[in-house]
C-alpha cells in the first residue's frame, strides 16, 4: 500500500488520486494479452471453443446416415482435406462436429465441478469444526483415487454416454476445488476486513459472499482453465475406451479408438487428425490457464 | 515466471498428452470394458503395453524360443482345457491336440473318417451303431485305450448321477453341447443304451434314429479322457487335461501361454507330432499379435483385422490361408417388441440393409452375402432363394403399411415404451470381423429409411449372458458350424422345445411350423430327404423374415512363410501334428 505523508505537495496527491482506477481483473487482462504464449493459447482455445459452438449451427449434421462404404478411407485430398474414415466419412467434417462434444463436455463438467467444489470449499473452510472434517474427509475419499480410474468406475456404474462421462468427469475433479475453495478462505477469514465486517454484525452469509467468496475466486480461475484441458483429455480417453460418446456420434477420442486398427495399415489419416485435435486444444487450454495463473499472480502487480 | 520455465511447461504438457494418448492407444480390448473388476481391466492393459510399438519400427526379429516349437497367437485365454465342458474355440483349439474321439473330421472337410475306432457299423433302422476300436492306442499317462475307457466317458457326460458329472455341474462347470446334440442328460439324451461288446467293440443303441448322429460324434467335445486321470482331476478337470492326442499337455500359465509337448507313443506312427512343442500364447489385440507375427514371436495366428488381409498377403514373409465359409452373421430381432411381431416390419428392416457394401469393404475381402442360415456349401443350402433387394423407399413403404408412416425410433418391448436399442458385439468373431463398423453401418442404411435405433453395447460375456435371457431387442450375433451339419446350424436355434415354450435365448421365437419340419429333418437318415426338409425350412425362415443374415466369412490365417503343413478345417478347430516350421 502507496503512503502519502502529508508533508508532500499536494499536487502528488492529486495525480495518485485522479489516476484512473484500475481493477484486478483490467491489470490481470492486460498482462495476459501481453503473454505471447498465453496468446497464442488464448487463439488456439477461442478458435476450437468457435467450432464447437457455430458449426453445429452453420452446417448441421445428421451423424445417424452418414455412411458412404464406397468412399472408405481415401487418402486426403482437395474434395476430403483430411481424408474419410472407414465408414467414409469425412474426417474433418467429424472432427468440425467433434468439437461440440469434446469442448462442450469438457468446459461444463469443469464448470460443474467449479460450482460444487467452491461452495463444498467456501462452507467447509468458512464453517469449520466438524462440518470442514466431514465435508473434507469426502473429498479426500474422492482424492485417493487417481482420477481417470475414478471416472471409468463411475461410468461403470451410471452407464456409458456423453452426458455420463461428463457427471463422471465433473465428480473426479470436485475435491480439487473444494481444497483450492477451502485454503484460500482459510487465510481470507483471518484477514481484517473480515473481522471488520463481523464487528460491524454482517451475517456469515453475506461475509462469506461478499468478502471471502471474490477473493478466493483468482486460484479457482487459474485450476479451472487449466481443468479444462485435463478434462478434454478426459473426455477423450473415456470415448477411447468406449464409455464416451457411442458411435455413431463423432467424439475425438472415439474416433481415435475406432481409428488405432489402422496403425499398421497405412492409413494415417484417421488416426493422425482427431490425435492432433485432441492435443492441439489440450496444448491451448494449458497454456491459456499458464498464462492466466502469471496474470492473477498479485505478487507480479505492477503499477 | 521465466520463460524457460513456461517452455518446459509447454512441453511437459506434451508429453503428458502423448504419454496419456500413448496410454490409451495401448489398445483397450476392442470392448469397452463396463464392469468394475478393476484388477482383471488392468491386467488386461499391461499384457497388452507388453508388446511395444517400435518393433515394428526395427523389424528385428525376436531371439527364438525354440526352434523346435510352433507357437500359435490365440485371440484370448482358454476358458478350461476339459473340452466336455467348453463351448469357446480358444479353448477348443487347445483340448483338439491333446484328446481324440472315436471319429474326426478329415483335413479341411466336414468329411467324417475315423480316428480312435477303425470302423463301424449301422443297423438299417439307424438306431444301433456298432464302433470296432483301434487297437494299442494309448493315453498319455500310459492307460490303454479301449471300451471301457469310452463307456467312462459316456458316463461322464451324459448320467446326473456320475459323481464327477454332478461335482461339475455343481461347479457350474455343464455339459452344454451333450446336452444339445444328444438332446439332453440320462433318459431324455438319444441313448437307450451304451455297451460294451468286447473289450475293443462298443455298441450305441439309439431310441431314435439320429441323421447327425456320426457328425455329432466328430465334434471336438465328445473326445476321450484317460478315465484314471480324469478320476485324478476330479473337478479340477480344467486345468490337467490328459487323451491320447498327438501332443500332450505340459502346463498353463494364466493370461499368457498353453505348452503342449509331442507325444512319443502316439498310436498314429506316421501321423507323430513333427514338431517337438506347440505354444500357444494369448495375445487379446489383434495389432499386437499381427505384430508378434511380423517379428517372428508367432508363427501362426487367427484374428486378422480385415484392414490387414491385403498387407499379409502382399508380404513375401507371410502368408494368408482362409477357412472354408461356414459361418453366419445375423441380426436378430427380439420377438418380446411388439412391433417385430409384424412380418411388414422385419422385412424393412431387411430391406434397408445394403449389404453389399458392407460385406466387400468391412470383411476385408473374405466375406460374401448371405440371405439363409447355411452357408452355400452347405447340403440344406437352398438355391432358389434370392436375397431381397435393397430399397430404403420400398422399406419406408412398408414400415408406413404397418402404420409407421414417420419411421421407427421408439418400441414397445415387454410392454414398456423404449428407445429401439440395437446391439453390436464388442469383440470380433469370425461371423463379424469388426462388428462396431459393421453395426455402424447397418444403422446409417435403417436410419436413411427412417429406423432410428441407437448402437450399444456392453463387455462380451454381459452380452451373451443379456443374449440368453432375452434382454435385448435387436441384436448381432453369428454362428460358426461345429459338424458340418445343417441340424447344427438351424435346428441349434430354431427347434422348440418338448413343450414349444418361446426360446429367450434366441429373442423369443417360437414358430411351431419351422421347428416341426427341423425336427423330422433331425430324426430322418437319408441325406436327400433330409436336404429338401432343410431347404424348406430355409424358405420359412426367408419368407417370414425370423432375421436379417449379413455374411459368411472366411475366417482369414496368417502365418510366417516357414510354416507348412497346417491344413485349415471349416470348424475352426484344427490339428497342429502336421505343421513345420522351417
Amino acid at each position: 500500500m502507496r503512503t502519502v505523508s502529508p508533508a508532500n505537495n499536494s499536487d502528488e496527491i492529486a495525480r495518485v488520486l485522479a489516476r484512473p482506477p484500475r481493477s484486478l481483473w483490467r491489470d490481470a487482462w492486460r498482462r495476459l494479452i501481453a503473454n505471447r504464449l498465453a496468446r497464442l493459447g488464448m487463439a488456439i482455445s477461442i478458435f476450437f471453443l468457435l467450432l464447437a459452438i457455430f458449426v453445429p449451427v452453420i452446417f448441421p449434421y445428421n451423424a445417424k446416415i452418414d455412411s458412404d462404404l464406397m468412399n472408405q478411407l481415401l487418402d486426403p485430398s482437395l474434395e476430403h482435406w483430411m481424408g474419410t474414415d472407414e465408414q467414409g466419412r469425412d474426417v474433418m467434417n467429424r472432427i468440425a462436429h467433434g468439437a461440440q462434444a469434446s469442448l462442450g463436455v469438457g468446459v461444463s463438467a469443469v464448470l460443474i465441478a467449479v460450482i460444487i467444489g467452491t461452495l463444498i470449499g467456501l462452507v467447509s473452510g468458512f464453517a469449520g469444526k466438524w462440518i470442514d472434517l466431514g465435508l473434507m474427509f469426502l473429498m479426500d475419499i474422492l482424492l485417493a483415487f487417481p482420477g481417470l480410474l475414478l471416472a471409468i468406475a463411475v461410468v461403470a456404474l451410471i452407464g456409458p454416454g456423453l452426458r455420463n462421462a461428463l457427471l463422471a468427469v465433473a465428480t473426479v475433479s470436485i475435491p480439487v476445488y473444494a481444497r483450492i475453495a477451502r485454503s484460500t478462505v482459510l487465510s481470507i477469514k483471518e484477514q481484517e476486513y473480515v473481522t471488520a465486517a463481523r464487528c460491524v454484525g454482517s451475517p456469515s452469509t453475506r461475509i462469506l459472499f461478499r468478502h471471502v467468496f471474490p477473493n478466493s475466486l483468482s486460484p479457482i480461475i487459474v485450476q479451472g482453465t487449466l481443468g479444462i484441458a485435463a478434462a478434454i483429455l478426459e473426455i477423450a480417453a473415456l470415448g477411447f475406451l468406449g464409455l464416451g460418446q457411442q458411435p455413431p456420434y463423432p467424439e475425438w477420442g472415439a474416433m481415435l479408438a475406432d481409428s488405432v486398427k489402422y496403425l499398421t495399415s497405412g492409413a494415417w489419416w484417421v488416426l493422425l487428425f482427431p490425435g492432433l485435435a485432441i492435443m492441439l486444444t489440450v496444448l491451448g487450454f494449458n497454456l491459456l490457464g499458464d498464462g492466466v495463473r502469471d496474470a492473477l499472480d498479485p505478487r507480479l502487480r505492477v503499477d | 515466471m521465466s520463460t524457460v520455465w513456461k517452455k518446459a511447461f509447454a512441453l511437459l504438457a506434451l508429453v503428458a498428452i502423448v504419454a496419456t494418448l500413448a496410454a490409451c492407444a495401448a489398445p483397450t480390448p476392442a470392448a469397452p470394458v463396463v464392469q468394475t473388476k478393476v484388477v482383471e481391466q488392468t491386467k488386461v492393459v499391461e499384457k497388452v503395453v507388453e508388446k511395444p510399438v517400435e518393433k515394428v519400427v526395427t523389424a528385428t526379429p525376436a531371439p527364438k524360443p525354440g526352434a523346435d516349437a510352433f507357437i500359435f497367437g490365440a485371440q484370448g485365454e482358454p476358458v478350461c482345457l476339459d473340452p466336455a465342458i467348453i463351448t469357446d474355440g480358444i479353448s477348443s483349439r487347445v483340448t483338439r491336440q491333446i484328446f481324440e474321439g472315436l471319429v474326426k473330421f478329415d483335413k479341411d472337410t466336414f468329411n467324417v473318417v475315423p480316428q480312435l475306432a477303425e470302423k463301424w457299423d449301422v443297423s438299417a433302422d439307424g438306431k444301433t451303431w456298432t464302433f470296432t476300436l483301434r487297437k494299442g492306442a494309448k493315453f498319455h499317462d500310459g492307460t490303454e485305450f479301449n471300451a471301457d475307457a469310452v463307456l467312462k466317458n459316456f458316463d461322464y457326460w451324459r448320467n446326473t448321477k456320475n459323481p464327477l458329472h454332478a461335482a461339475q455341474e455343481k461347479a457350474g462347470q455343464t455339459f452344454e453341447y451333450f446336452k444339445n446334440q444328444f438332446w439332453g442328460f440320462d433318459d431324455a439324451s438319444i441313448f437307450a443304451k451304451i455297451e460294451a461288446v468286447d473289450a475293443s467293440t462298443v455298441r450305441f443303441t439309439l431310441k431314435e434314429p439320429q441323421g447327425p448322429f456320426l457328425n455329432n460324434l466328430a465334434m471336438f467335445m465328445f473326445v476321450f479322457w484317460s478315465p484314471t486321470a480324469l478320476e485324478k482331476a476330479g473337478t479340477n478337470s480344467c486345468k490337467q487335461p490328459v487323451g491320447t492326442g498327438a501332443y500332450k499337455f505340459v502346463e498353463w500359465k494364466a493370461n499368457e501361454q498353453v505348452t503342449l509337448e509331442a507325444f512319443a507313443d502316439y498310436w498314429d506312427k506316421p501321423n507323430v507330432a513333427k514338431m517337438k512343442r506347440v505354444i500357444i500364447r494369448n495375445i487379446p489385440n489383434n495389432s499386437a499379435r499381427l505384430l508378434a507375427l511380423a517379428t517372428g514371436e508367432v508363427h501362426a495366428m487367427e484374428g486378422l483385422e480385415p484392414r490387414d488381409v491385403d498387407a499379409v498377403k502382399n508380404d513375401k514373409r507371410l502368408k494368408l490361408l482362409l477357412r472354408p465359409a461356414n459361418t453366419t452373421g445375423y441380426v436378430a430381432f427380439n420377438y418380446k417388441v411388439k412391433e417385430f411381431q409384424d412380418l411388414k416390419v422385419r422385412q424393412a428392416f431387411a430391406m434397408a440393409i445394403n449389404k453389399k457394401p458392407i460385406i466387400d469393404k468391412l470383411y476385408g475381402g473374405t466375406g460374401q452375402v448371405a440371405w439363409q442360415f447355411q452357408p452355400p456349401a452347405m447340403w440344406g443350402y437352398n438355391k432358389d432363394l434370392k436375397d431381397v433387394t435393397f430399397d430404403t423407399a420400398a422399406a419406408k413403404k412398408l414400415l408406413a403399411d404397418a402404420g409407421f408412416p414417420n419411421g421407427i425410433s421408439k418400441v414397445t418391448f415387454d410392454g414398456k415404451e423404449v428407445p429401439l436399442d440395437f446391439w453390436y458385439m464388442p469383440v470380433s468373431r469370425p461371423y463379424y470381423p469388426n462388428p462396431k463398423d459393421i453395426g455402424t453401418a447397418i444403422a446409417a442404411d435403417w436410419a436413411k429409411a427412417g429406423i432410428n435405433v441407437s448402437l450399444q453395447t456392453v463387455d462380451w460375456s454381459t452380452y451373451l449372458d443379456k443374449r440368453k435371457k432375452g434382454e435385448l431387442p435387436l441384436y448381432m450375433l453369428g454362428w460358426t458350424g461345429d459338424n458340418g451339419d445343417p441340424d447344427n446350424f438351424v435346428c441349434y436355434f430354431f427347434c422348440l422345445d418338448a413343450k414349444d415354450s418361446p426360446k429367450p435365448e434366441e429373442g423369443f421365437f417360437a414358430d411351431k411350423e419351422i421347428s416341426d419340419v427341423l425336427k423330422k429333418a433331425a430324426a430322418t437318415v437319408k441325406q436327400e430327404d433330409r436336404a429338401k426338409l432343410y431347404q424348406q425350412a430355409e424358405k420359412m425362415i426367408y419368407d417370414k423374415t425370423i432375421r436379417v443374415f449379413m455374411g459368411n466369412n472366411q475366417p482369414p490365417l496368417a502365418f510366417l512363410a516357414g510354416v507348412d503343413g497346417y491344413i485349415v478345417n471349416p470348424t475352426g478347430s484344427e490339428y497342429f501334428n502336421t505343421v513345420v516350421v522351417k
